[in-house]
């Protein structure tokens, strides 16, 4: 063999060699130098994640009625897939989900751009339905059959919250929203600590559901979403399911409300009651009622008509929040003038400066259907309400002025107090007492976050003068005093004039009169963690008693004076003597298994120093053996209800009948 | 024709390393075809399996004859070939944009692949022919021997296989003794020539791919998505591998014809860079072997016979693995004896026995 061929073989096999050793070297590069990286990057090739929502926290009712729950809902989601026919599987999916192709977000080029929002972000899947599927929905079985058509396509299973009793105390619960904080926002809610939110989150926006949003994880109704790995082929169908990280669900909450007792009130209210009134007062359809047991302060109904669906709450805001009748206003909360319920107040004012002890000593008042005081009122003098019915109440006393809630008697209390105190500060005077018995003041339930309304206006001097003072300014000529007219006065007296109170913080203040002590209402009985370890549990708070002893020297009146106050509002329930001067509410509550008082009121709706309608009233309080040991306080407003005895009174009756049924039969079982 | 002593003379480790190959071939056919589109794990690998079967007949044949007897039969052979080329062009079957494949009694025929071995068996012959290369006019034959059947594979259009081609006319030159001068000559008219090969000789995808080549993120979603996914799926092999089986990226065809172009890339994932730099070591045992029978041929014949098979397997040993790692251009040319399909490796197969051949039959004194 020639040297030539040897030598020119072996630069052939010094070539090859160099050759695979370049390649070799590139094998070094790629396996060992960054095999870890190219690890990862295969692993995030092959794995998808997918959050499992938690399932938030449950809202029950008393006696454990589920008020807000979790359902499934299943959404259409998609993963990023690399199929070269993206659009026909896009397509396949439009075809399925919307046969008819009615519906505007279902759509090829919607998807995709979803997609594409999501490109940074491959390992999560694009939900492609907002709205989540029933079980059952053939649309679910027809996705799962052909699936291998929709390679990338799955149907999530995620909670979603349900209200299963509809609008039952919807202003108590609220609902859920979008999260509207942009990415600031939810850093500044990590760095409290808040983890787990994400710019699609849905949060609590109203009540309940608000209350216990964004709160520390050991009082909030929002659990600790878990995490699914799948993996997946390269068209990312799924191939394996991974070991998942569990949600956590949320605490539950329970609640004081009696949700049987306040569902079939409020049946009856919108299939019975309300279309009746509306026959003679067309016009009512705004009714708060409030249930508290006055012992403790826990809330067994709240009621607000008209109300909503708290699973649709966030989709129909701007209907609601635009309706005439304000159904996002939770009416226990919204202030109104008092009219007579506030003749109980006018009476402990009395008694607290001696003016009811002078009118005791004096010739008994006669009404005849108007007040005639030259000196005091002018010539036309002030009326009572009795004169619409052409007539007087006649001879009353401090009792009988309750029971048939006589302006005549309380115009004349009010001169007294007047001529006890000076025209200057004989407001502040009303305006501590109101205040002191809860009312005008804020009733600070805490969880009524959104619904919140105005807090009420007790009357003060000041507030009245500033009132003068703007009317002076805008009326030149005018040279009237900055002090009340004694005929202003006597407005307040009997609960007209510049004041406002909530129905919640009546029937607080009714319950003051029941059992002499007023609590701090409240809706949330405790938290619960789902594991059952109570979490938080409240506890009834004392803010103010009303009878003045050693131990209570903030207190108004005497015992007696109290009892004899509770026998005027018991009186007001009550048939006497032959029928003619009964209580004004004495009709409505004939007949009751149970002890019964309480208070009605017209309040006369005045714009612009004219008459425009009348709001009914009523709150009394109830008890199953004798009046001294009262167990439940309703307080009922209807707004242009037109009379307290003819359109609220009925419905607090309702509500007792049905509290002492519920009692009767549960005690039976 | 066959002596009994000639049997002391067949190069088992070229055999043994050979069928080791083949069968380790259809191992990582099968863990790369689990999951086909046919839903049987089997389906590939019970393929392969039979065309060894069917290879080591062939072998038998071919190392029977003498490989002196293909000296008279050169033109028929060389025909037959330019008139498969041809065949596949006017009746072949497309598949991915190129026609490579005839249909010949059910069976699917790459004809490409048969011409590497012809090209291999008729050049050797020629060249013997035209003695010592020392003249212009005697390469611009070995080309145009070469040329026309390259122009055939060209028009196909199979870039890699044409450069196959190439690399076996200029390694046979070679070891024939070009001179230098001839050498320089024809490597200044190939840079002069590039250009014209660039704008008129390739097509759009061609450029394309040797772009992409150059960089492959200009393409992240097609061909350099198949790269990317190569490149990631040896990379994550690390040091051991995945195990056999074990790869992700070929069990959930995140891999691009895994079982065929891309099958290095299986090895480098599931077996790691140990078991790549065996394989390697394997193939160059091959080539080594092969190369040794050309420096002990008894004749011209079956040295260049040895060299155009050695200069085969290593070039698309080279490209092949060098594309799955992105140092090579994606051009589509099968591993030798382990890339899933019956053409490529029965052409292989009968190459190896050609070399077997001439180690049969090799001069008594060595050196």
């Amino acid at each position: 063999m020639d040297k030539d061929f040897a030598g020119r073989l072996r630069v052939m096999t010094i070539t090859i060699i160099i050759a695979l050793l370049v390649i070799v070297f590139r094998l070094g590069v790629l396996q060992i130098v960054f095999g870890a990286e190219y690890r990862r990057d295969a692993d995030e090739n092959r794995f998808r994640q997918r959050m499992q929502l938690a399932p938030r926290g449950q809202i029950l009712d008393s006696r454990g009625i589920v008020l807000a729950g979790n359902q499934p809902g299943f959404f259409v989601s998609m993963y990023h897939t690399r199929a070269p026919e993206l659009d026909e599987i896009l397509k396949t999916l439009t075809r399925i989900l919307d046969p008819l192709g009615q519906n505007p977000d279902i759509s090829v080029e919607r998807f995709k751009r979803l997609l594409n929002a999501n490109r940074f972000r491959r390992w999560q899947p694009v939900r492609l339905t907002e709205t989540p599927l029933q079980f059952g929905d053939p649309v679910l079985l027809e996705i799962d059959e052909r699936r291998l058509e929709l390679p990338g396509v799955f149907i999530d299973v995620q909670p979603v919250r349900s209200y299963p009793l509809g609008s039952l105390a919807s202003h108590v619960l609220g609902g859920l929203g979008r999260f509207t904080g942009d990415q600031q926002a939810l850093q500044s809610l990590i760095d409290r600590g808040l983890v787990g939110y994400r710019l699609d989150s849905r949060v609590g926006r109203w009540g309940i559901e608000a209350a216990f949003e964004f709160v520390p994880q050991e009082r909030s109704l929002r659990g600790i979403d878990g995490l699914q790995r799948v993996e997946v082929d390269h068209l990312s169908r799924i191939v394996a399911e991974k070991e998942p990280v569990n949600p956590t669900p949320g605490n539950s909450v329970k609640l004081t409300i009696d949700a049987e007792l306040q569902q079939i009130v409020e049946a009856w209210l919108i299939n019975e009651y309300l279309p009746m009134l509306q026959k003679t007062a067309p016009a009512a359809r705004e009714v708060a009622v409030v249930a508290l047991d006055p012992r403790d302060g826990r809330v067994r109904a709240f009621i607000s008509l008209p109300s909503f669906d708290p699973a649709l709450i966030a989709r129909d805001f701007v209907l609601l929040r635009d309706d005439a009748d304000q159904p996002l206003v939770a009416k226990p909360l919204a202030a109104t003038v008092p009219g007579s319920m506030f003749k109980p107040v006018t009476q402990i004012v009395g008694l607290m400066t001696g003016a009811t002890e002078a009118m005791r000593g004096r010739p008994p008042v006669v009404c005849t259907g108007r007040l005639f005081n030259e000196a005091l009122l002018g010539p036309r003098g002030k009326r009572c309400w009795i004169e619409a019915f052409g007539t007087g109440h006649g001879v009353v006393d401090e009792l009988s002025a309750m029971r048939i809630s006589c302006n005549v008697y309380f115009y004349q209390l009010g001169f007294e107090i007047m001529a006890r105190l000076g025209v200057a500060n004989v407001l502040d005077m009303f305006g501590n007492v109101a205040a002191t018995l809860g009312l005008g003041v804020p009733t600070r339930i805490p969880e009524l976050v959104d619904f919140r309304a105005d807090v009420g206006q007790f009357p003060t001097s000041e507030r009245f003068r500033d009132g003068i003072r703007a009317h002076l300014r805008r009326n030149p000529g005018d040279r009237r005093s900055l002090n009340p007219f004694p005929g202003e006065v006597a407005d307040i007296a009997i609960g007209q004039g510049d004041q406002q109170y909530t129905p919640l913080q009546m029937a607080n203040f009714m319950a003051m009169l029941a059992t002499g002590h007023r609590f701090q209402p409240f809706l949330v009985e405790r938290v619960v963690a789902p594991s059952g370890e109570i979490l938080e549990q409240n506890t009834p708070k004392l803010l103010a008693s009303l009878v003045k002893t050693a131990d209570n020297p903030a207190g108004l009146i005497t015992e007696p004076e109290w009892r004899k106050i509770q026998e005027g509002l018991r009186q007001v329930t009550q048939v006497t003597g032959l029928g003619l001067n009964s209580g004004t509410a004495a009709g409505v509550f004939r007949g009751t298994p149970y002890f019964s008082a309480g208070k009605t009121g017209t309040a006369e709706v005045m714009r612009g120093g004219v008459f425009v309608d009348s709001h009914g009233w009523f709150a009394g309080y109830a008890a199953v053996d004798a009046l001294t040991s009262p167990e439940i306080v309703v307080s009922v407003l209807v707004k242009h209800g037109r009379s307290g005895g003819g359109a609220a009174a009925p419905i607090a009756r309702k509500v007792l009948d049905e509290y002492f049924r519920l009692k009767l039969e549960r005690a039976g079982q | 024709m066959i002596d009994r002593r000639l049997f002391r003379s067949f190069d088992w480790s070229l055999y043994l390393a050979y069928l080791g190959v083949s069968l380790f071939g259809a191992l990582v056919i099968w863990s790369a075809s689990q999951n086909n589109e046919f839903g049987e794990p089997f389906f590939f690998v019970t393929r392969q399996l039979q065309w060894v079967l069917v290879g080591q007949i062939l072998l038998i044949i071919v190392i029977f004859f003498d490989y002196q007897l293909l000296v008279p039969i050169k033109w028929p052979i060389y025909l037959l070939n330019v008139a498969l080329l041809v065949l596949v062009l006017a009746v072949g079957v497309e598949r991915g944009g190129a026609v490579r494949w005839i249909n010949i009694a059910g069976f699917v025929l790459q004809p490409s692949e048969f011409a590497k071995l012809t090209i291999v068996a008729t050049l050797a012959i020629t060249v013997e022919q035209l003695g010592r290369i020392d003249s212009l006019w005697k390469v611009v034959l070995a080309l145009l021997h070469v040329g026309i059947p390259m122009a055939l594979v060209v028009i196909q259009p199979d870039l890699g296989t044409s450069l196959v081609f190439l690399g076996i006319l200029v390694a046979v030159l070679y070891v024939a003794g070009i001179t230098r001068q001839l050498i320089a000559t024809v490597a200044v008219s190939g840079v002069l020539s590039a250009p014209l090969i660039w704008f008129y000789g390739l097509r759009d995808y061609q450029r394309t791919r040797l772009l992409i080549f150059w960089d492959p993120s200009l393409d992240r979603v097609g061909a350099g998505y198949n790269l990317m996914q190569s490149i990631i799926a040896v990379g994550s092999g690390m040091f051991m591998g995945r195990g056999l089986g074990q790869g992700p990226q070929s069990r959930n065809n995140f891999l691009p014809e895994q079982h065929t172009d891309f099958i290095f890339s299986v090895v480098g994932e599931e077996f790691g860079f140990l078991g790549s730099v065996a394989l390697l070591a394997v193939f160059f045992f091959i080539i080594y072997r092969c190369l040794q029978t050309a420096a002990v041929a008894k004749d011209h014949v079956g040295r260049y016979l040895a060299v155009g098979v050695a200069t085969w397997i290593a070039f698309q040993v080279v490209v092949n693995v060098g594309m799955t790692m992105g140092v090579m251009p994606v051009t589509g040319l099968p591993l030798p004896f382990m890339t899933y399909g019956g053409s490529s490796y029965l052409a292989l197969t009968m190459g190896v026995g050609l070399v077997l051949n001439v180690h049969l039959r090799h001069r008594k004194i060595l050196f």
